[in-house]
């Protein structure tokens, strides 16, 4: 009787050691171990098709950083990639997992501004970096400044300030604008900067439809097309991505609502959209990250090559756009490491501050007192082409240097 | 006390013992997961005070689960850190929410009730999700503080992973005793007398509508408090607290572990969350797992894995 | 307020709202014959639009594109077969909550069953050029494809009241809803009423899926939304009656467009809001019978 229950106690007691042993996975120490990098972004999803080409891109650098470089220091980079599904709460797990469970202290990654920004007091806890390579919102590098967190990519003001000059240089009569962006701090951040930069350079300029569906409805954009075009706007700006793009656009091409604009932009729209849309693309003003063809440095079209040598030039010219970051922070990591020659955090983030990299968009510099690059930017001009197999083509392109919109550190800091 | 209330008892004592030895020698990914489980497991409670003994099934806890959270958050970005009033103001609102929009929904029936608690939590995630200057809408509150327990005599930071478990230990502790004691006292049996008569239970004089609205304020309470740690451990707040998918979770995991079990909310928390850390990372296709083992649940083990153990042994968990 | 853009906004709101019937029919008809609320609804109809997206790949043109949507519903209409026999069938004497319960786990089975199938990726329906392209009313434009949907649900809902009123199996089913034990006394196969009924309301779903997702981005739990949509109209509807269903759809989806239009903060809230408020106020729905 009393043995059953010693018997039946010592049972319990071993099956919690048991999962407790499961829990605790070795963690290995650092001789010449590979340098693990933690790579998280939404690789399912209405989104996927930002996230995973990022991680291709990431990949990419990892392979020529191995087979042509030598490693990191003597050691190679492998980058353990989980979805994030573009959900705060999935993103903070997996980065606590990677780096409690396979040592992970340097992350990249990220689409969602709101997830940057879930994601700063996680990595200032376990004090890890971060390099942000798509998320826009101004606050990342500046109200939410974190000594944690970087951002490859340039931020919404100045990508905003920079599209909002060349729109005003190219229509200067239209001044009657609609918006339509996802309701979260992205899509805010980015429509303030460019009314902010459009009401400065044009007087005169007027909203007359601000709209706000949710970030991920991937349809069901009637009625608020319908309020935009009950507006009559000239002009139409949205930072909708992603699934949400792609069927606004043909929504709203089915109402006709391109061509009752003069003209259609946004800040930021990836090139799988077009690629998805096909002849049902409008004509529109944008930026990305990448785009090939503005790009001639050597750096450029060796990327480019080994894009298309690994995954095909179908796949390349879909996902230049996000698979570059991805690239552009690797090589970040290395430039930073090798600099601070260690792999302490402490030591990396120092070297990373007032850091220049070498990248497919040229010179990358990071300033110190916000961590934010300035580079130049690409931007394009997509029009209706019936005679492409696409339905559309590119008209024009030019780049323009973030640091022409530069403002002091103590001002970046507030926004 | 009789034998088999010894080796329950026994039992009981272990598993405590094992839960609070255990930061000692986990890694510390490994007591964030504890700690999760145990927090997801007072959230259980919460369902499974109103399920198994009131026997109203709720899609609509999470909107409780969300209302602790935020107070909690909103509570320590504007207020004060320590830990006292902003506990207390997640209770107080939960409470007076609970209390009216229970009040409305103990008088319909269980099928009218389950449909309004979901009504109800879809509201509050939809509120929340607009209200975009309080509660910082779909970005929802980032950076939410641990807490402060302020003694007076001394203070205790529960930024420290240790601290803030053993934080949470102690309320799991208090709280599922008194659940304990509730669900035995004659408050429980005559829970389970409405539960499986509403009419008979009527006719001894019993006022039905007054226990189940007690019961769901109570539970209501419980999932509020989950939710307020669960937001001090993951330091974010989000609208997605109020969906429903998030009011699934506790169900689901009561169900794993043994519906008309005690013991049943917590395992099942414990074994949900183990295998959804390590399924994901392992096969991916969480979602597809979890489907297949909740049907194998609901066809073959309908009492979850702790009644499945109580019936082997004999008593009563 | 110009009355040509309050037009469109009518016409929008309808139009939505017989996708609104079309989609919660199946659940109406699956809860008033078997007594079951089949939570795997929205993921059904997912389903049903995957299937058609599939099929565009393969096919084109106009009216192959109309065979497409049908097809897509009895695909899954065969799928609802499989479902009933195998799974469902065994839970008829169950308590509710199992019967819940395994219909939330096929949720996840067939979310993530899709995510294998058709990948993480969001998809997009390439529809033929003569669905495309906008109407001009009363000087305002009007997408073509929502008026093909406001039609197609139409024709559907005709069908559908013929079926259960003028044919042998839809007045068998409809005895079966009214009093099951009756129905069998009098020799009617009520398994095989129960099994064509689940399968007809799951059919619905499909064909509502490839009709109506056809201008979304598709992804994989893509019907978790809908689902919800769906219940809060039955709910107001009244549980079991399709003519219920139809007024709440019609209603909640024209006072959705409308929301949406001038009031896009409560817009969001707005079915839930009907819906408690029902539920308060009248439970039995619109036109529900008091149990």
């Amino acid at each position: 009787m009393k043995t059953n229950i010693v018997i039946r106690s010592i049972v319990v007691f071993v099956i919690c050691m048991g999962m407790i042993a499961a829990f605790s996975t070795t963690s290995q120490a650092e001789t010449k171990e590979p340098i693990k990098l933690g790579f998280i972004s939404p690789i399912t999803g209405l989104f996927a098709g930002t996230g995973e080409p990022m991680s291709k891109g990431a990949l990419l650098a990892a392979k020529m950083i191995n087979e042509e470089e030598g490693g990191i220091l003597g050691r190679r980079v492998e980058i353990l990639i989980r979805d994030s599904e573009v959900r705060p709460a999935i993103a903070v797990r997996m980065a606590r997992e990677l780096n409690k469970e396979q040592g992970v202290k340097f992350f990249l990654g990220i689409i969602s501004s709101g997830v940057a920004l879930a994601l700063k007091p996680v990595m200032e806890e376990m004090d890890t970096l971060l390099i942000t390579c798509a998320a826009h919102s101004t606050a990342i590098t500046g109200e939410q400044f974190s000594k944690n967190v970087f951002r490859i990519t340039d931020d919404a003001r100045t990508r905003n300030y920079a599209l909002a000059d060349i729109i005003r240089e190219k229509f200067p009569e239209v001044k009657k604008w609609a918006n339509i962006s996802p309701d979260y701090a992205y899509g805010h951040s980015c429509w303030e900067n460019f009314s902010e930069k459009m009401k400065e350079l044009a007087p005169g300029f007027t909203v007359v439809a601000d709209r706000w569906p949710k970030f991920g409805a991937g349809g069901g954009y009637g009625p608020h097309i319908s309020a935009i075009m009950a507006a009559n706007p000239d002009g139409l700006y949205s930072v909708l991505y992603g699934g949400d793009m792609i069927a606004f656009i043909r929504e709203a091409k089915q109402w006709g609502l391109f061509d009752k604009v003069k003209v259609f932009t946004s800040s930021h729209v990836d090139w799988d959209i077009p690629y998805a849309v096909q002849k049902d693309m409008a004509d529109l003003w944008l930026s990305e990250h990448y785009y090939d063809q503005a790009y001639n440095l050597p750096l450029s079209e060796k990327y480019e090559k080994a894009m298309i040598d690994t995954y095909g030039k179908k796949y390349f010219l879909v996902s230049q756009g996000h698979a570059t970051p991805g690239f552009d922070a690797v090589y970040t990591y290395k430039a930073a490491i090798e600099k601070a020659k260690s792999f302490d955090v402490s030591a990396v983030r120092k070297a990373m501050e007032d850091l220049t990299i070498d990248s497919p968009l040229g010179k990358k510099w990071i300033r110190a007192g916000d961590h934010q690059a300035y580079f130049d930017m690409p931007f394009v001009h997509v029009v209706l082409d019936p005679g492409q197999e696409m339905g559309w083509k590119v008209s024009w392109y030019t780049t323009v240097n973030g640091k022409k919109y530069m403002i002091p550190v103590e001002e970046a800091l507030k926004r | 006390m009789n034998r088999e209330n010894r080796k329950v008892l026994f039992s009981v004592i272990c598993v405590g013992i094992l839960l609070i030895i255990c930061p000692v020698f986990l890694p510390s990914f490994g007591l964030y997961l504890l700690n999760e489980m145990i927090i997801y497991g007072l959230f259980s409670y919460g369902f499974y005070l109103l399920f198994s003994h009131a026997g109203y099934l709720s899609f609509g806890q999470a909107a409780y689960f969300a209302l602790g959270a935020y107070s909690v958050a909103l509570m320590y970005k504007h207020v004060t850190v320590t830990i006292w009033l902003p506990f207390l103001t997640a209770i107080v609102v939960t409470a007076i929410v609970a209390t009216i929009l229970g009040f409305l929904s103990v008088r319909l029936g269980a099928l009218y009730f389950a449909f309004l608690t979901l009504a109800f939590a879809q509201m509050i995630y939809a509120i929340v999700f607009r209200w975009r200057s309080f509660t910082g809408g779909d970005d929802g509150i980032p950076g939410v503080s641990r807490g402060i327990v302020d003694f007076y005599v001394m203070k205790v930071d529960l930024e420290s992973p240790m601290h803030f478990y053993y934080f949470t230990l102690v309320i799991f502790f208090a709280l599922t005793f008194v659940l304990r004691k509730l669900v035995t006292s004659s408050f429980g049996l005559t829970l389970r007398s409405i539960r499986d008569n509403i009419e008979r239970s009527s006719f001894t004089g019993v006022n039905p509508q007054r226990y189940l609205l007690i019961a769901f304020v109570i539970s209501s309470i419980y999932c509020s408090i989950a939710g307020a740690l669960h937001t001090s451990l993951t330091k974010m707040a989000y609208p997605e607290l109020s969906y429903w998918s998030t009011s699934a979770e506790p169900i689901i995991m009561t169900l794993i572990g043994g519906i008309y079990t005690f013991s049943g909310p917590f395992f099942g928390a414990v074994i949900y969350i183990f295998l959804k850390t390590y399924v994901m990372t392992l096969i991916g296709n969480w979602v597809l797992f979890l489907g297949v083992v909740l049907l194998v649940i609901v066809l073959f083990f309908r009492k979850g894995v702790m009644g499945f153990v109580e019936e082997r042994w004999g008593a009563n968990l | 307020m110009d009355p040509g853009i309050l037009l469109i906004d009518l016409l929008n709101g309808l139009s939505r709202g017989m996708l609104y019937f079309l989609m919660a029919s199946g659940l109406t008809i699956t809860f008033s014959v078997l007594r079951i609320i089949n939570f795997a609804h929205g993921s059904l109809i997912m389903l049903g639009a995957y299937f058609a997206w599939s099929l565009l790949q393969l096919m084109s043109g106009n009216w192959a594109f109309v065979l497409i949507v049908l097809l897509s519903g009895c695909i899954v209409g065969v799928i609802g077969i499989l479902i009933e026999v195998f799974f469902v069938r065994r839970i008829y004497s169950s308590e509710h909550l199992y019967q819940l319960l395994l219909t939330f786990a096929l949720i996840m089975i067939i979310d993530g069953l899709a995510l294998e199938i058709w990948g993480g990726q969001p998809r997009t329906m390439l529809l033929p050029r003569f669905f495309l392209g906008a109407v001009s009313i009363a000087g305002n434009f009007f997408p073509k494809y929502s008026l093909f949907t406001l039609f197609g649900s139409a024709v559907v809902a005709v069908l559908l009241w013929v079926f259960l009123y003028k044919t042998d199996f839809g007045k068998a089913s409809r005895a079966a809803a009214a009093d099951v034990e009756i129905t069998s006394a009098l020799g009617i196969n009520v398994p095989l009423i129960y099994c064509g009924m689940f399968a007809i309301g799951v059919a619905l779903a499909g064909f509502s899926g490839g009709l109506g997702l056809a201008m979304s981005s598709l992804t994989p739990g893509v019907g978790a939304h809908i689902a919800v949509t769906c219940f809060a109209v039955i709910v107001i509807g009244g549980l079991g009656s399709l003519t219920g269903t139809l007024a709440a759809a019609l209603i909640l989806g024209v006072f959705e467009a409308f929301g949406d239009h001038y009031f896009p903060q409560i817009a969001m809230a707005l079915p839930f809001i009907i819906m408690a408020v029902i539920l308060l106020v009248r439970p039995q729905g619109l036109l529900g019978r008091k149990e």
